[in-house]
């Protein structure tokens, strides 16, 4: 198992980061944080939630597909920045 | 609908957010009219936002040996350094559908009161998404919205003052990097209502005012006992809490 920090400023956007840990390309566990909007804010523990078990590549598509279930929206970042964090948190471990 | 707008004091950082959460409930429940609130902090205190990290963003031994209180917000957004004497703070709390159903246009909408306030005062200024208004080119005031229940509640600060060091000591930033290069990049960002019109922080409340609750019906009035007896509730088991403040 490894652990990947990593850090985005969004342009024209807000700040993400991103702690994740992951194992044979499979996302294990990931914690969000930053400077962003979400509403509503409860979203993120189901974001988080349902990346488990993602490959990197898969994560943009599960952001937006939580996001829509929960009628969730992202203010300063997109699932393509959290897919973007994600990956360099990968990369950096 | 007609508004309360309860004037100017000072509080702590925790009873200053349980006060939000306890008129956000009266106005979900309907027993509480539209509130407009101006306050300030007392010890200053720093508020990070409710995706924040507070161990990311804040430097915890300084604030402690600075007296400076901590605590997160229930609204997203950035950390900020709430200077006892260096700004003005509002917060807008109200049934949703008073408002824009988009966020950034309701955004605007409040936002477009401060910038009558900052008119008063003969500063031009205007909104910039997504919840920043600049002067001057450079911000003046940060904002932050949530909406829960039903209920729209956007709290934001008019720079009166800025203490760079001390901000910079207590955000999380290392030492090495306080240096006059930082110092001189953030002034260059930032501005306050004392650097561009000189008013007194009187002259600059009652211009926020007058912004406000220009075209309102509005009565000034105060916290209810309910209110403060819930507010004191949240602020000792909620957001003096470790569980809540350093969630994430």
């Amino acid at each position: 198992m490894a652990v990947g920090k990593a850090v985005l400023k969004v342009v024209g956007g807000k700040l993400l980061r991103a702690e994740v840990e992951h194992e044979e390309g499979i996302i294990k566990r990931v914690k969000l944080s930053g400077d962003f909007f979400l509403y509503p804010e409860e979203a993120l523990e189901a974001i988080e939630l349902d990346l488990q078990g993602a490959t990197v590549e898969q994560v943009a598509d599960r952001v937006n597909e939580t996001a829509k279930a929960l009628n969730a929206e992202l203010v300063g970042f997109s699932a393509k920045d959290v897919q973007a964090v994600v990956e360099m948190a990968v990369s950096s471990s | 609908m007609k508004w309360r707008v309860i004037p100017v004091s000072e509080r702590p950082g925790a009873l200053n957010m349980a006060l939000d959460e306890a008129v956000s409930e009266g106005v979900k429940a309907g027993t509480t009219q539209p509130t407009i609130r101006f306050y300030s902090w007392n010890p200053s205190c720093v508020s990070i936002g409710y995706f924040q990290s507070i161990e990311e963003e804040v430097n915890l031994p300084e604030c402690e040996a600075r007296g400076i209180d901590v605590v997160r917000r229930i609204t997203g957004g950035g950390a900020v350094y709430h200077d006892r004497a260096g700004e003005i703070t509002y917060s807008v709390i109200a049934p949703q559908e008073m408002f824009p159903t988009g966020i950034i246009d309701s955004y605007k909408v409040i936002c477009g009161w401060i910038i009558g306030g900052l008119a008063e005062l003969g500063v031009q200024a205007e909104f910039k998404p997504i919840n920043d208004i600049i002067a001057d080119g450079k911000k003046i005031s940060g904002n932050a919205q949530t909406r829960r229940g039903g209920v729209l509640h956007q709290h934001g600060t008019v720079i009166y003052d800025l203490d760079v060091t001390t901000m910079f000591t207590v955000l999380r930033v290392s030492k090495e990097k306080i240096s006059d290069k930082l110092i001189a990049s953030v002034e260059e960002r930032v501005t306050s209502l004392h650097k561009v019109c000189g008013a007194s922080r009187e002259q600059c409340y009652a211009a926020m005012m007058a912004g406000f609750t220009a075209g309102k019906e509005w009565s000034q009035g105060d916290f209810t006992p309910t209110e403060l007896e819930r507010a004191a509730e949240l602020a000792k088991e909620k957001y003096s809490s470790r569980e809540w403040n350093f969630s994430k």
